[in-house]
């Protein structure tokens, strides 16, 4: 891999964005429903859907269920790989995924808390609780972990695991005692899955990104450093501290804005990093960006195969990632185990 | 009078109250000498370069870097000064060469900016000065101990220093590396100026290549000085709680010191007293 | 004081049946022997031992009788613990210990709602947290839910008769009651058919045959007045769904398809390889449902802005547009009883309209 120079980083990255953009019209052909594609008829559809004029028929199929769904897909996708790749970086530990510092556990518990509390089975009110309960985990796991203002790596690691391992514990006690009908909606959420949303709401969750974003892409260099060692990495000029607190924060806040609204997708943060990784090299200034793009595309098209392959039924996307991800893990321990003999 | 480019004052270490690792230290280092730190284990010969490098911060006393006080500078601004070399170290990604050595440009680089073709120059210029060059694309975890230390070493000259503080670098290289190393670095000092505190085990190395010899003696100074003032086989003896006695050199002023064995002295009082009725016994002295 | 035996029956299967220890409550051994001279106390221990029509001789009210009969019930015990299912079995007549006042433990909502149906209710010892219907059946002991209740809870209440089901319930806890030798009577109904047959079948269990027999015959009426109703409509599309978000559709094999049939109506998941689908949304605008049944509250009664808005989000469906979605309990469609019936006139109605008399 060559060095991350201005001219190699656009191009990729670049390429990168090509290849979302034909993803994403990829996928509007594609899915249960057989659709004429009648060029000029769509075109009218997407311009009335410009206009928030009401669709009908194929139009609304394409353009209501299936872009937003597409766009769901990869912002969540992308945020949850860009979140994966900052853990890896800050933990400097391989096998690190967006849920490590206790998301998963918390957003579940507090997802299925919303489940029971909403007197229907809209899920109305389950994104909320879903995005409280992650923030409360990663605060819990952040402040047991902080000692003298300063956050080291590997207490913050075990009390990730720990915070998760309690809210598991708690997750089980709600579905034993709570009635059986919550059950499979809970089991669901847990599995992952993209429902085609509002764009409003589209809207909002690409607006809760963007601070997180900026925050990490700008941490490029830092990242770099970091592999170094945490001393060299702050005899170089970088405030660790600070970076770890903010990576922590800001990689936790995209998960729980993901996981708001999709559930618990799984894998995709653990793959898509060390796919980038292994194809451009550690470089975060790239690594970074090209996860973000490239997780995007990944969770699409895991989503296009999940709607189609027992069509007319769909299966939650996480169960994709899963099928997927067993066997990269272990191909992932095989390799890693491989440099450790060495 | 040479300049003082780093002077500590007064300089107190503790990591529990108490239990005073570094104290009231105060010594100087001067523009373009070498200065090696030796003690024994424990003497606070790492944590000194830690606090000097601005990861520790002091309990009392002053860094004065350039006659400004330490704390004055910002952490990229020092960066630019003080470069540090660590005994060893561990990268978890897969770098190659020339990007570990760009690394050392970081305080020169603002948050999104890319390296420029000048800031490649320097790399390769400090990876071509340690002997380097054609590592260059290697991967990092894939090269020798000896290798990746220089390749440390001409990362940390990238950051175009002042001032190199290495902590024990030769300890995990062979003899051949070791001095190869030594010798760089004394080379460099003398090209670029550059004034080096290294700290190391070997009180020969530090003998042979250090201007001055700063001893520590669970954290204070034993002693401060040119080597063969400084290692003196009684004094150093005692800190190391070790028999040592000096062989002299021929062409050099600079001591050699070796261990005293009991099992020498019991065979050179054997061989002295078998010649007691000829000659005198080669006692060493 | 009863000795119990029972294999489980599931309607529609028989399967193996085992013996079972017998269990012994409060056997105090001697105030168990019949008075002397008196075959009405023995015949509470041994229902075998009743008097013929010519009159088989009396025990000897001595020593020696109460010998024999001690001697006797021990050797029943010992018979029945060695595990020997086929001579304890025979003769034991199970009707008869439920004839007079059986305790009833009903371990689902559907079975609840049956043994109410049959005038039983009031012999009900425990239900489950679900059973809400009668709404006497609310009053009822509780004694979990339906897969957590407590083998000690079920065994307090002293049962007669245990009803169950083989999906819903715990199959381990209904293995155990057995083992402890209770009756445990086990249904799984999966078409409108069988869940008659479990009316019949419980029914006969409890004794209440005719009424039992009576009630399916009402059932079957209202079964065939609505088939009769629509038929010759033209029948109509429906999209039901269980839940909105993930949007869960009413498969084959549920009873929800099945009733949609019988109400004049087409189901839009009844492509579906698995009863419980969850569908996008971009096959029901494809399909282009004219009726939707949102069956995912159990008050139907309130307004839910939510259902509203989720709805209103899909103008372009035929039942959105016309302002055909309507919304149903979801026991009249889940719960395998009668009020399945219940169900399908209603849905009936909401499909055809024109073809009943709709009275408000």
């Amino acid at each position: 891999m060559a060095l991350v120079t201005r001219s190699r980083l656009f191009s990729i990255l670049g390429l990168f964005l090509l290849a979302l953009i034909f993803s994403i019209l990829f996928a509007l052909f594609f899915g249960p429903a057989r659709i004429n594609f009648n060029f000029f008829e769509m075109t009218r559809q997407f311009i009335a859907l410009l206009r928030s004029e009401p669709l009908s028929g194929d139009g609304a199929i394409v353009f209501r269920v299936r872009l937003p769904r597409a766009l769901l897909a990869v912002l969540v996708g992308g945020g949850l790989a860009l979140a994966g790749a900052s853990f890896q970086a800050l933990l400097r530990n391989p096998l690190a995924d967006p849920y490590i510092l206790g998301v998963s556990g918390g957003s579940a518990f507090a997802a299925i808390i919303g489940m029971i509390f909403s007197s229907s089975f809209s899920f109305g009110a389950v994104p909320i609780f879903a995005f409280l309960g992650a923030l409360a985990a990663i605060f819990l796991a952040i402040a047991a972990a902080r000692t003298s203002g300063k956050l080291p790596v590997i207490t913050l690691l075990l009390a990730g695991v720990v915070v998760n391992a309690f809210f598991a514990a708690l997750v089980m006690f709600l579905l034993s005692v709570s009635s059986s009908r919550h059950l499979p909606s809970a089991i669901y959420w847990m599995m992952g899955q993209i429902s085609s949303r509002s764009y409003s709401a589209i809207g909002l969750t690409a607006l809760y990104y963007l601070p997180a974003l900026l925050v990490l892409l700008a941490l490029g260099r830092d990242f770099n450093l970091f592999a170094l060692g945490e001393e060299p990495a702050g005899q170089l000029g970088v405030n660790v501290e600070r970076s770890k607190l903010l990576v922590s924060i800001f990689a936790s806040l995209l998960t729980a804005v993901a996981v708001s609204v999709s559930g618990l997708i799984g894998f995709v943060g653990l793959m898509v990093p060390h796919i980038i990784r292994m194809a451009f090299g550690p470089d975060h200034r790239l690594l970074l960006p090209a996860s973000f793009l490239f997780g995007g595309i990944f969770l699409l098209l895991c989503d296009l195969v999940a709607r189609v392959i027992i069509a007319p039924a769909e299966l939650p996307v996480g169960v994709i990632t899963a099928i997927l991800g067993g066997p990269f893990f272990i191909w992932l321990l095989h390799r890693s185990r491989e440099q450790f003999s060495r | 009078m040479k300049f003082k480019t780093l002077e500590v004052r007064g300089l107190s270490f503790s990591f529990e109250p108490g239990k005073p690792v570094l104290s009231q230290l105060t010594f100087a280092l001067e523009t373009g000498e070498m200065l090696g730190v030796i003690g024994p284990n424990g003497s606070g010969k790492s944590t000194l370069i830690r606090v000097l490098a601005n990861a520790l911060a002091p309990d009392s006393g002053q860094i004065l870097v350039k006659e400004m006080a330490i704390q004055k500078f910002s952490r990229r601004e020092l960066a630019r000064k003080i470069a540090v070399i660590p005994q060893q170290s561990q990268i978890d990604f897969p770098f190659r060469v020339l990007e570990v050595v760009l690394m050392g440009r970081a305080p020169y680089l603002k948050r999104f900016e890319l390296e420029s073709k000048r800031d490649l120059e320097i790399a390769r210029a400090a990876l071509a000065s340690t002997d380097g060059l054609e590592l260059e694309n290697r991967f990092i975890d894939e090269i020798s101990g000896g290798e990746k230390q220089r390749v440390i070493l001409a990362r940390a000259l990238a950051q175009e220093p002042e001032i190199l503080l290495a902590d024990e670098p030769t300890t995990y290289l062979d003899l051949h590396h070791q001095t190869k190393f030594m010798s760089l670095l004394s080379e460099l000092r003398r090209q670029k100026n550059i004034s080096i505190l290294f700290s190391t085990h070997d009180l020969n190395l530090a003998s042979l290549f250090a201007d001055r010899i700063l001893v520590l003696d669970r954290g204070q100074v034993a002693g401060l000085g040119k080597p063969e003032e400084v290692l003196e086989a009684d004094i150093i003896s005692k800190i190391y709680g070790i028999r040592l006695k000096a062989v002299p050199r021929i062409l050099s002023k600079k001591p050699l010191l070796v261990p005293e064995l009991d099992s020498e002295m019991t065979a050179l009082k054997n061989y002295a007293t078998k010649s007691e009725d000829g000659s005198q016994g080669q006692a060493d002295q | 004081m009863k000795i119990r035996r029972g294999p489980a029956t599931v309607n529609g299967e028989k399967s193996a049946s085992y013996a079972t220890v017998p269990r012994i409550p409060g056997w105090e051994g001697e105030r168990m022997l019949p008075k002397p001279g008196n075959l009405a106390g023995l015949q509470d221990t041994f229902p075998e031992v009743r008097e013929s029509p010519d009159k088989s001789p009396r025990l000897p009210d001595s020593e020696l009788g109460i010998f024999v009969v001690r001697k006797f019930f021990m050797c029943a015990i010992f018979l029945a613990l060695a595990g020997n299912s086929l001579s304890c079995r025979k003769g034991l007549s199970q009707d008869k210990d439920l004839a007079s006042s059986p305790r009833i433990v009903s371990l689902a909502p559907n079975l609840t709602e049956i043994v109410f149906a049959l005038s039983m209710g009031d012999h009900l010892a425990g239900v489950t947290d679900f059973c809400d219907y009668p709404p006497e059946a609310r009053t009822k002991p509780r004694l979990g839910g339906l897969k957590n209740i407590s083998l000690e809870a079920v065994l307090a209440k002293n049962p007669d008769i245990i009803f169950a089901t083989k999906d819903g319930n715990d199959l381990t806890l209904i293995a155990e009651l057995q083992r402890f030798g209770l009756k445990v009577e086990a249904y799984q109904p999966r078409t409108i058919d069988e869940v008659l047959d479990t009316i019949l079948g419980i029914g006969k269990e409890l004794g209440r045959q005719n009424q039992a027999e009576q009630l399916v015959a009402h059932l079957r009426d209202q079964g065939r007045f609505v088939v009769n109703s629509v038929a010759g409509a033209k029948p109509v599309s429906v999209l039901l769904a269980y839940q909105r978000e993930p949007l869960i559709l009413a498969g084959p094999g549920t009873f929800a398809d099945d009733l949609i049939k019988k109400a004049g109506g087409i189901n839009i998941a009844a492509d579906a390889k698995i009863p419980y689908p969850i569908y996008s949304m971009e096959i029901v605008i494809a399909k282009r449902p004219e009726f939707i049944l949102d069956v995912s509250m159990s008050e139907p009664d309130s307004v839910d802005k939510a259902r509203e808005q989720f709805w209103s989000r899909w103008p372009d469906i035929p039942a959105v547009k016309n302002g055909k979605v309507a919304v149903m309990n979801p026991d009249l469609i889940n719960r395998p009883g009668p009020r399945l019936f219940t169900g399908l006139i209603q849905m009936a109605e909401i499909l055809h309209p024109e073809r009943f008399k709709v009275k408000k």
